[in-house]
């Protein structure tokens, strides 16, 4: 026992400096993963103050903390997602740990609490000042609420961690190891989405309790994992009757039954299975199962390939981009797993949107007799006006979200973790990395661009039946996908593939994609309150396009010699 | 003190491993052959525990490998093929760590962590310095040096003079020679074969997954008289001398390797 607590002592401290010690390429003092956790808890800390002023509203105390909860269980479920993940598989431990002398469950109990400390870190920066406010407004003694509020927000973040850890350790149990990377890919891309639609639902959700007007919670709160735990501070601030606390021995537990498990039944062999994930190879494919996998959802794909890339990239430097970045998006789980996420988000938001709303065409003039009835006459039963609105907003904002595939995309780029291939690009004899550069988007257009926006097309076509507000809806957004490519390569280009990943700099992209959402918004809301004018949305959304195209050629006169550049930089 | 039988390891329909057995007893320097895909470090991964044999047993020190990892485990060092360490640390932050994991007494760590990178000749100057500006050499140093440090019963290496200079290998050889005289059990898996010639006292050669030949040097040699070891290896392991046609001269303009007009 005394062994295994030095061992697992000692495991953890070193993962964690390792964390906080990645290589520094451009030089300075702080690491990268330690300039972007410090983003990340800023970050967290804003979106703190942003949601307790959100929250602000006339609901029962129970159903406002267990939102509270809720958006930094949501939080810490992506970053387990997006970073984390890493830490639980961990591939480089296995010829350094797993040959020596640690029991399976102390290396996999020292994985877990490797993720525990940052999420309950990032879990604390979030919940900092909801804890505050919401302990100042409890009519109980304040610093107890405020106590337990924490005890809750801790508890919240160890459960998610301990289901997301029990999802995986089950595949890792139950998946053959040479489709487990794949499994866990679908699983990321799965609960991703999940999670953002959850996120989409919360708005919706609060507004329909505080017009119902009720003071006890609804009943959906009961299945809410979150609400679980924020019975606690609830009870603690507002007396027992403000929850129920059989809810939160229940929150309880599930997390106990989840750790118990993962220890008892799963962590004795993970190590073992790990070890095995990480060391198996991959049997050599078919070319028919090759044609078959990823990204070649038809038969014809290759061929298909074969013809885009003739027409688009005739020239030798463009087409070596173009196959590069295709074989690299087959071959790296990595950029598979960040980059088909984004692509597949609109589309799901966009079904979600369509499934919890109505399928109805926004650009169809009409004088909303629906809303106007709500707004003269509330019920539970008819549809809240803000949330008509909400809903038909939604439909806009969630093909806006297509833009922040260009600053992931731009990201992603540029680091890899076979990132030591580089050196290709500087030993190359080329001066024309523009045109390699120009193929590699075209790549990007070909495997991911294009199949989503003709997806988006062909779905909302097959519902609103015309055209032209098919292309006053994807235009401007699709444009400005292409323009903020060029403008982030200006600011930051980098050379493809050739950088270490560091640990903590997913999710700062992530959550910098949050912030531009911010932004994103507004040009949203100027597209749905300016629906009426269907020709002026195309011609906005060609004349961005161009725009579009026109900077690209512009920036690859700074592209050009970029490996080389590079090189004398360093 | 190693003993692996009838190991089999299949990866899908591919099988790495068919059947191998062999005991390696106390002192014994094992010379493990073959050439590329044959199996070798396969039979490491398998000795050391980092991945099931699909059948079969291995032992080390009399521990079942599957059954008493943790107990089989405190014998062995193992020099990885890839030389895979932490390269955030600095080399003593990293034996420290080691000697942590092995639960040695720090003072007596820091002297074996001193002792071990002064024989390895790793210049004192980077000691304190983090490894990942560090040579592919400078590197295998520190990785054979946390092999050695809770000093085992039982050394596996694999590739273990990748990256080193000549002097770093010649140091390395004279350490098998002495821990082998302290009584350690060595498996050298490699497909270099004139330092397996030099330093080891059992050859067992692999193609295919199976054992070709085991025994002495100067067994294999009387087997095969008039043959140097590496005729013997390309006879063995089907290695690309025996091939009837030579391959094509990829700089040769004349026969358009490249593709070029």
């Amino acid at each position: 026992m005394k062994r295994a607590s030095r061992q697992l002592w000692a495991l953890v401290r070193v993962a964690v400096v390792q964390d906080f010690r990645s290589r520094n390429p451009v030089g300075g003092r702080r690491s990268r993963s330690s300039r972007a956790f410090l983003f990340s808890l800023l970050f967290y800390f804003f979106v703190g103050i942003v949601v307790a002023g959100g929250t602000e509203i006339d609901v029962p105390p129970h159903v406002r903390i267990a939102v509270l909860l809720a958006v930094a269980g949501t939080y810490v479920g992506f970053n387990i997602l997006v970073e984390y993940q890493q830490i639980l598989l961990a591939p480089s431990d296995v010829e350094v740990l797993y040959w020596r002398p640690i029991a399976s469950r102390v290396l996999f109990a020292a994985r877990i609490l490797h993720v525990l400390l940052y999420v309950n870190i990032l879990s604390t920066a979030l919940l900092v000042v909801p804890s505050i406010v919401v302990a100042w407004g409890a009519p109980n003694a304040a610093f107890t609420t405020w106590l337990a509020f924490c005890v809750a927000g801790l508890l919240n973040a160890t459960a998610a961690t301990a289901f997301t850890v029990l999802l995986y350790s089950l595949l890792l149990r139950h998946v053959q190891s040479q489709r487990l990377h794949d499994a866990l890919a679908t699983l990321q891309v799965v609960m991703g989405i999940i999670i953002v639609i959850g996120y989409q639902a919360v708005g919706p959700a609060l507004e329909r309790v505080q017009l119902a007007g009720d003071s006890q919670a609804p009943a959906w709160l009961a299945a809410l994992p979150a609400a679980w735990f924020a019975v606690l501070p609830t009870v603690v601030g507002w007396g027992p009757g403000a929850a129920p606390l059989s809810s939160f021995a229940l929150g309880v537990g599930v997390a106990v039954a989840c750790a118990v498990y993962t220890a008892r039944v799963l962590a004795p062999t993970a190590i073992v299975r790990l070890a095995d994930v990480a060391v198996d190879p991959v049997p050599p494919e078919s070319a028919s199962t090759r044609a078959r996998r990823g990204f070649a959802l038809l038969p014809e794909v290759p061929r298909m390939q074969r013809w885009f890339g003739a027409c688009v990239a005739r020239n030798p430097l463009k087409k070596a981009g173009f196959d590069f970045f295709l074989a690299n998006l087959r071959g790296d789980r990595r950029l598979k797993v960040t980059l088909l996420p984004v692509v597949a988000m609109p589309i799901a938001l966009v079904l979600f949107t369509l499934l919890a709303g109505n399928g109805d065409d926004p650009y169809v003039p009409s004088p909303a007799p629906g809303v106007e009835a709500a707004e003269s006459m509330p019920s539970n039963d008819a549809p809240a006006p803000s949330s008509a609105l909400q809903s038909s907003f939604a439909l806009f904002m969630s093909v806006y979200v297509l833009a922040l595939f260009t600053l992931t995309l731009t990201r992603s780029l540029t680091s890899s973790p076979s990132w030591r291939a580089g050196w290709v690009f500087f030993a190359a004899p080329t001066r024309r990395f523009d045109l390699f550069y120009t193929g590699i988007l075209w790549g990007v257009a070909y495997g991911l661009l294009l199949p989503a926006v003709a997806l988006l097309f062909a779905l909302l076509l097959f519902l609103w039946r015309d055209l032209s507000h098919v292309v006053a809806h994807l235009a401007l957004p699709t444009g400005l996908a292409l323009v903020a490519f060029p403008l982030l390569l200006r600011v930051e280009a980098e050379v493809p593939f050739a950088r270490e990943p560091a640990r903590h700099e997913r999710s700062r992209d992530l959550l910098l994609s949050f912030a531009l959402l911010v932004p994103l918004g507004s040009i949203a809301f100027t597209h749905y309150i300016m629906r009426d004018h269907v020709v002026a949305l195309i011609v906005a959304g060609c004349a961005v396009c161009a725009i579009g195209v026109m900077l690209w050629v512009a920036v690859n006169r700074s592209i050009r010699n970029l490996p080389h550049a590079h090189a004398f930089e360093e | 003190m190693i003993e692996a039988a009838a190991l089999v390891k299949r990866y899908g329909d591919v099988e790495a491993l068919r059947g191998v057995s062999f005991r390696v007893e106390r002192g014994e320097i094992l010379g493990y052959l073959g050439p590329n895909g044959a199996g070798k470090s396969t039979t490491v991964k398998l000795l050391t525990g980092l991945q099931p044999p699909t059948s079969g047993r291995a032992r080390i020190g009399g521990f079942d490998v599957a059954t008493q990892p943790l107990e089989a485990k405190r014998l062995i060092g193992l020099v990885p093929e890839s030389g895979a360490l932490y390269e955030a640390l600095t080399p003593v932050e990293y034996l420290s760590f080691v000697g942590q994991l092995y639960e040695l007494d720090p003072t007596r760590c820091r002297g074996r962590i001193h002792d071990l990178l002064e024989y390895l000749d790793l210049e004192t100057g980077v000691w304190e310095r983090r490894m990942q500006g560090f040579s592919k050499g400078m590197k295998q140093r520190v990785v054979i040096a946390a092999a050695l440090l809770h000093d085992p019963e039982v050394l596996l290496f694999d590739e273990p003079l990748n990256g080193l200079d000549v002097q770093g290998t010649v140091r390395v050889k004279q350490l098998i020679a002495d821990a082998s005289a302290r009584g350690c059990t060595i498996l050298y898996s490699s497909h270099l074969l004139d330092v397996v010639e030099r330093v080891c006292s059992r050859i067992i050669m692999l193609a295919a997954g199976s054992i070709q030949v085991d025994g002495s040097l100067a067994d294999i040699l009387a087997r095969h008289p008039g043959a140097t070891l590496e005729e013997i290896f390309q006879r063995l392991t089907g290695a690309p001398a025996d091939r009837s046609e030579q391959p094509t001269d990829p700089f040769d303009p004349s026969q358009e390797a490249l593709g070029r007009s």
